[in-house]
This record gives C-alpha cells, structure tokens and sequence, in this order.
C-alpha cells in the first residue's frame, strides 16, 4: 500500500501545462485582461517553482528539529535573496510579508512606534497608496504625529524643493510612491533619497508598482524600507515583502504582529515556503527579463496612445509622458462619461483607477492632486500591460476604445458643450 | 511496504501536511486571473470564489458569513483580536499556556489600555487546562469590558479548555472571550459549536491541512474592533490588502475535509493508536510522563518524557531514525530553555527538557505509530543500559 504522502499527484499536473495562452481564459467569455497594475496572472514558471513545496515539502521552516522543517528554510532562505538580489539589497534586510499593504503598515507604523518619543513628523505625497495614506492618518489620529502631503507637479513628479521646505527638525520619515498605480509615473527616487540622506531623515518607497518593472538599487538609491508585492510581479497572492536597511543608518522597527518571534522579531508567523518561492522565482524572472520587457511594453503602449491621438481629439494623457513605466496608460477621454466607457468596454478588464477604490464612484485622488478638473478626472481610464499582453490584443483594443469613444461622444451633449468651448461647470443653468 | 528514511513526520501540530484536496482547489484558483476588489469580469469572478470559501467557513463553524475576516495566518488573527480590542478593554487576561503568539501580541496590546494594568496570566491545572478556580478569583472583582484569551488547544499537551463555560462566565462579568483555536480546529471530533460562544475565533489554515499564509479570524458582530492593517479597506476593513483568494479557497477545502465523517473516523483511530502507544511506553518506562494524558485532550497530539534522556538528544536520535518530530511549538524550536506549557502544569525544569511532542495528521496511518512507539523504546532500553554499565 502507498502511503498517503507519498503517492504521486497526477492530477493537478493539467496546472501547469500550458496552453496557448499562458493563463486560462476562455476566448468566447473572458474580456481581455488589460489591468496589469491591479494584479498579475502568475506566471506559468512562478507556479510550476512553487508546485514542490505545496505537496513533498510541506515542512515548517522555523522546525529546527527535522529535515521537513530545514528543507522548507532553505526554499526561503534561497527566495530572500532572490528577492534581495532584485534591489540591491543583502538577504538579511528582506522581511517576508502578507503583501504590500502589510509591507507599507509595518514600514510606517513600525518605525513610527519604535521612534514615537523622539520625532512626530512624515512626510508623504498625495499619490500614494490608499494603504500608506492610511497608515498616516492613523498615526495622526493615534500618536499625535504630523504629517505632510508634499504636492505634486502637474505631470505627476514630486515638487522637490517644496519637499526639501518641508523637512523639519523632528522629520523621521519620508514616504515617495516610486511608480504610481495610477498614472504609473516613475519618481526620482536617488534624488529624494540623497536629500533624506544629507537630513538624516529615514526614506521609505512603496515600491509594489516598481520592483521588477524598473531598476531599483537600495544602496545607490539611499532607500532604507522599501515595499513589495508578490501579485504585481506575476508571483502569488498573499505575499510581499519589505526592505529593512540593516547598517548605514541601521532602521528599528517595532513589530505589528508578534509571536514567534520570525523574520529577525519584525513578523511573526509562519512563513509559506511555496508563497516565498513563488515571489522569489517572480523575482528572479523579473531580473532577467525586464529589460526586454520594459523595450516590449514601451512599444505597445506608444503605439496604442500614437493610434488614439490619431482617431481621437481632445484625449490627455495624465502623468509625465517620459519618466513612467511603459506599461501603463492613464488617458482623459473629454466630453465621455468614464462609467459609461467602461460600461461599454465589458469586453476589455480595464479599471478607472487603483482596484481598491473601484468601487467607489468618487473622482481619483491621484488626478486631483495633478490639477486634472473633476470632469476630465471622471472620463479617465487605467489601462494596464504586462508579460502576456500581445500585439494583437493592444491593436483589438485600441479599435474598441476608438469605436466606443466615438459613438459615446456622438451621443453626447457633453461633448457637443465641449466642442463649443463650454465647461459644464460655467454653464448657467436656467432656473425653471 | 517499509519507509524511507525521514520519511514519517509526526510533526502535524507545527504544519500540518496539504490535504490532497487543498492542493487541488489551491492549484485550479491560482490559474484564476484577477484582483478581487476589480469591477470587471475577472475581478468579480475571484470575489466571488472569495465569498465562496467564507460561506464554506462559516458554515462548517456555525457562525455568520460576514463574521469571517481572512488573514495571513494564526498569528495575525491573534494579533488583530488582541490588539484590536485592546483599545476598549479595561483589563486583559490570558493564561500561561498560551503561544507565544497571544502572549507577546498581548503584552503589546496591554500597551494601548484605557488603564495601563499589565496583562494577567491565569495558572493552568496539572492536566494543561484553565484552572477554573483562579478564573472564577480573578473574574470575581474584574472591572468591565475586559477580554480574556484563552486557547481551544494546546499546542503542546493538545489539552481543550472547556471554551463554552468558560465564555458563559465571562459574558457573565460583562467580559469578550476570544479564543487561539489554530490547533482545536479539525483535530476534534468535537462540534465545532463548542466555539461559537467565544467572541473572538482565531483560526489557522496550515494547522488543518490547508495552505501556509492563510487564516481567518472570526468576529461576532457585537465585539468593537480596530483593524491593525490599513488600506483599502478588504475585509470589510478589518484587514486590508489584496486577499489570497486562491489561499482561502485552499483553506476552505481542507476545513471542511478536516470535519468530514471520514476525517471524523480517522481521528478516532489516532486516538486509539496514540493510546496504545502511550500504554506500551508506559509498560517499559514507568517513570515517565505523559502530560496532559487525564485532561480532554486532541487525540493525535502526545507530549513525551522519556526519563534520563535531555530532549535534544531524543531529537537528533529520532531524527536520523527518520521521524520528525519536535520539543514543542516550531517558533521556539531552537531555543534552549524549557517549555513554559509544562513548566506551567507543574513539570521540573529537568522533566520538561526531557520531553518531545509527537503530533499525526490525515496522513499518519498505524504502523507510523508502531514504527515510532518501537524506536521510541529501543532508543530508551539503549540509554538504560548504557547507564548500567
């Protein structure tokens, strides 16, 4: 008789293998996925590096006692330094997370509590993450911190010598997105990080939309935390990790969740082989191929936005045209309702902005920081590409967009208004 | 057909192996494409295999779906229940069984009390259970709300507390009653309503066979909770963070195997397999202990002393004998000093150093047990004679 552990699984093998398309999607009733930038399908490679540890490794890394327990520490030893190798980093300044929105709690909150008697003041921006944002406010609300939303250029990049104004004496922290998830523009980040450097200030980035998608060194960067998501990267969910700069200056932080006293006491619980071999072979792959991807990405979103500049008038891209990630568009359709674009679009998996704020009918925060009017904001689409996105879907894609644009705007007497040269706002409307 | 070396791993109460079941749904979901919170197509298909697995869950403990809140893990759970309530809480208490996971947790929310009285730790009885009389001593004067945490089980000594009494004389002081239930869970026969009158459940998906990076803690409507990580406001913004959808699916599934008639039947032979074991150590080593044995206890959980014998040296002993096996909880493997469970209960320092958990699982058949209970025994009657000589 076969023992219940070790009889092979043959039926899940039908996972792995590929088929046409590298994740499953039925051609007749899925919508083409375009909204890399809320989550990525894993990469076929990510799940087959991760298939072991889900079934012959099932061990508790932090067992010291037997072989299933050092054979899963050694899957996440070799992951911590695949994820360190990616952004410059030593192995041992990787602290393994549940995600990003983890990652930025720990970061702000953590180093917040562990120097809450000595300084009271941060400084952010107005395009981050609702989850960084958050995590100050409840400093604010909790602790008695300050903190500054450093405002943004029309373009989206920081205002850099309003940030420089507004490091103070008691200054502990500086948190810059370093690619947004919306307008996806890329900051300056060896430039902040050298200010907060000569300041003495501690520089963390929210770096979930950037790890693997640029080129990051924490070293040259001057970063001491750094935020990072397994699902952004083609790795599974329910992973991520943060970068916690061990020397020069060396970063406290107190601990969210305690316990065991894992990931050198800055988050206990047990880690998930399979999930940290998930993240450090997305991590690994990102490091190879993310050059020629970027090159890739770069020439279909050009040619995607070239082709809506040709059909369309009066269409804005939002964020700086040069410094963002080549694979995301942010684009202002005037005169068009965005819930109606949308609406119409159900054959395209686009989002009008970050995923966890789709539900709420409100304009974006981001665009509003950037100066875009209330009624431009509420015409804009995200649209997202990534590892799997083909030629061929960016040119079907780009024909629906220009179709249903078209016919909305013809409908539209928004659009007719606009044509006139009249705002909605200005109008005075007859009272009856 | 005889084992491998390494092969028989006895070691289910720090990660219980994925339940061939788990495996499979966790597999087909993550082929799923998509971010929950999205509004398209794909976002609302993994919503709704989210929604899914909560109903599943919430099904097989008895509770209200939207009770549910998925999280990373055990430890988070603990962590959002402690410091979660902390806030509003006059008072804390837990007792000196628990993981380390509810202690520390509880030592940083005793930081953000109302009042700042350090947390109190109520003495365990010689079995490994609350002793019901320092309970009912420390509730008699307790100033309301305050929020006691006791474990479902114990790690170690697999000894239950008995959770619906005890949360009657909590409620009765005005009190919440949150409960460590990562290791009662689907290793009981018992019905899982037993936990349903604590306020707080925390739950752990590895513990019953499901996948690493995943749990739930549940919340009855009643109890005021902060959440400890913040964003966009998932989880009904107790816990937020894109949600491991393909995770909870996996954790879903092997719950509800773990409670199914087979599993159920299963249990039973542990129970009588871990009894048969214990009764020929017995026969050989009378001197030895066996904690928890008179106390309701999981039925495939034994904590071991093998008399004479320093546990690291059973460890290594074992382990080239090919069974994995452990001094106690995974977190402090490692460490050197005793267990505070068994020091807790009344064991010697050198009683408790001298002492092993052995832990079955789905997986663990009869002759495992055999095969352990004959080298548990010759590595014994070894040391004897050796000291003989």
């Amino acid at each position: 008789m076969t023992h219940p552990l070790h009889k092979e699984t043959t039926a899940f093998s039908a996972a792995t293998q590929s088929s046409d398309h590298p994740f499953e999607t039925d051609p007749f009733k899925d919508p083409l996925y375009l909204d890399y930038q809320a989550t990525t399908p894993m990469d076929p490679r990510v799940l087959e590096a991760m298939l072991p540890y889900f079934r012959q490794h099932f061990g508790n890394p932090h067992s010291r006692t037997h072989r299933y327990g050092w054979d899963a520490e050694q899957a996440t030893e070799k992951a911590r330094e695949e994820v360190a190798h990616l952004i410059g980093a030593d192995a041992k300044d990787i602290v393994f997370t549940s995600g990003a929105t983890e990652s930025n709690n720990l970061a702000i909150k953590g180093l917040a509590r562990f120097f809450k008697d000595k300084k009271k003041h941060i400084i952010t921006t107005s395009l981050e993450h609702k989850c960084l944002l958050e995590s100050c406010r409840s400093l604010e609300q909790e602790m008695g911190f300050r903190v500054t939303h450093v405002p943004v250029h029309k373009n989206g990049l920081i205002d850099f010598e309003a940030l420089e104004a507004a490091i103070k004496d008691d200054t502990l922290l500086v948190s810059v997105i370093a690619v947004s998830n919306e307008i996806g523009v890329v900051q300056p980040l060896a430039q902040i990080g050298a200010l907060c450097r000569k300041h003495g200030v501690y520089f963390h980035t929210d770096a979930a939309q950037a790890v693997g998608k640029i080129a990051l060194d924490v070293e040259a960067m001057n970063i001491d935390l750094l935020s990072i998501s397994g699902h952004k990267i083609y790795g599974p969910k329910g992973i991520g990790a943060l970068y916690v700069r061990r020397k020069n200056p060396r970063v406290r932080l107190k601990a969210l969740l305690s316990g065991g006293g894992q990931e050198r006491n800055m988050r206990s619980g047990t880690l998930s082989p399979a999930l940290c071999v998930g993240l450090g072979t997305a991590c690994a792959l990102a490091q190879q191929e993310m050059t020629q991807e970027s090159e890739r990405l770069s020439k279909l979103s050009k040619r995607m936005l070239a082709d809506l500049h040709t059909a369309l008038p009066e269409i804005f891209l939002n964020g700086d045209d040069a410094r963002r990630v080549p694979h995301n568009l942010n684009i202002s359709f005037a005169g068009v309702e965005g819930e109606g674009l949308m609406m119409g679009l159900k054959d395209l998996a686009i989002s009008s902005g970050s995923a966890c704020t789709s539900a709420s009918l409100e304009p974006s925060y981001v665009l509003e920081a950037l100066g875009v009017s209330e009624d431009l904001a509420h015409t804009s689409l995200r649209i997202s590409f990534g590892r799997m996105t083909t030629d061929k879907e960016v040119t079907y894609a780009t024909k629906r967009i220009i179709d249903e644009v078209t016919r909305l705007r013809e409908m539209s007497p928004l659009w007719e208004l606009h044509l006139d040269g009249i705002s909605p706002n200005t109008i005075q409307w007859a009272t009856h | 057909m005889t084992h491998t070396k390494a092969s028989i791993y006895l070691d289910s109460n720090a990660s219980m192996p994925l339940r061939p079941c788990a495996k499979e749904t966790v597999l087909k979901a993550l082929d799923g494409v998509g971010n929950p919170s999205s509004q398209h197509h794909f976002g609302q298909k993994q919503q709704g295999l989210l929604e899914k697995a909560r109903t599943q869950v919430a099904a097989l403990l008895n509770c209200a779906t939207d009770s549910v809140i998925f999280t990373s893990g055990g430890t988070e759970s603990n962590a959002l229940a402690l410091c979660g309530v902390a806030p509003s809480m006059h008072t804390l208490l837990i007792t000196k069984g628990e993981h380390d996971a509810v202690t520390h947790n509880a030592t940083n929310a005793a930081s953000m009390f109302k009042t700042q009285t350090p947390v109190q730790k109520l003495p365990l009885t010689p079995n490994g259970d609350l002793n019901m009389d320092a309970l009912d001593d420390a509730l008699k004067n307790i100033e309301a709300p305050f929020l006691l945490s006791v474990m479902a089980a114990n790690h170690e000594t697999g000894a239950i507390n008995n959770i619906p009494l005890i949360a009657d004389k909590v409620h009765q002081k005005g009190g919440l009653l949150h409960t460590d239930a990562a290791q009662f869970v689907g290793k009981t026969s018992k019905d899982m309503s037993f936990l349903v009158k604590a306020d707080l459940i925390s739950l752990s998906s590895h513990k019953v066979g499901g996948p690493q990076g995943m749990g739930a803690l549940v919340v009855q409507p009643h109890v005021p909770l902060n959440p400890l990580i913040k964003g966009g406001n998932q989880e009904k913004g107790f816990r937020s963070g894109t949600q491991a959808v393909a995770l909870a699916a996996g954790f879903a599934a092997a719950l509800e195997e773990s409670l199914s008639c087979m599993a159920l039947t299963h249990l039973a032979c542990l129970g009588t397999w871990r009894d048969q074991m214990e009764k020929a150590l017995l026969d050989v080593a009378p001197h030895m202990r066996i904690w928890g044995r008179y106390a309701q206890r999981l039925s495939q959980t034994s904590s071991l002393s093998m008399p004479g014998v320093a546990r690291d040296t059973q460890l290594m002993h074992f382990d080239l004998q090919g069974f994995a096996v452990s001094a106690g909880s995974a977190c402090r493997s490692g460490l050197l000093d005793p267990s505070p469970v068994l020091l807790a209960m009344g064991a010697s320092a050198k009683n408790a150093q001298e002492s092993i958990r052995v832990s079955a699982g789905w997986h663990t058949q009869q002759n495992d047990i055999e095969d352990f209970t004959h080298h548990w025994v010759a590595l014994y009657r070894q040391i004897q004679e050796r000291t003989a000589a």
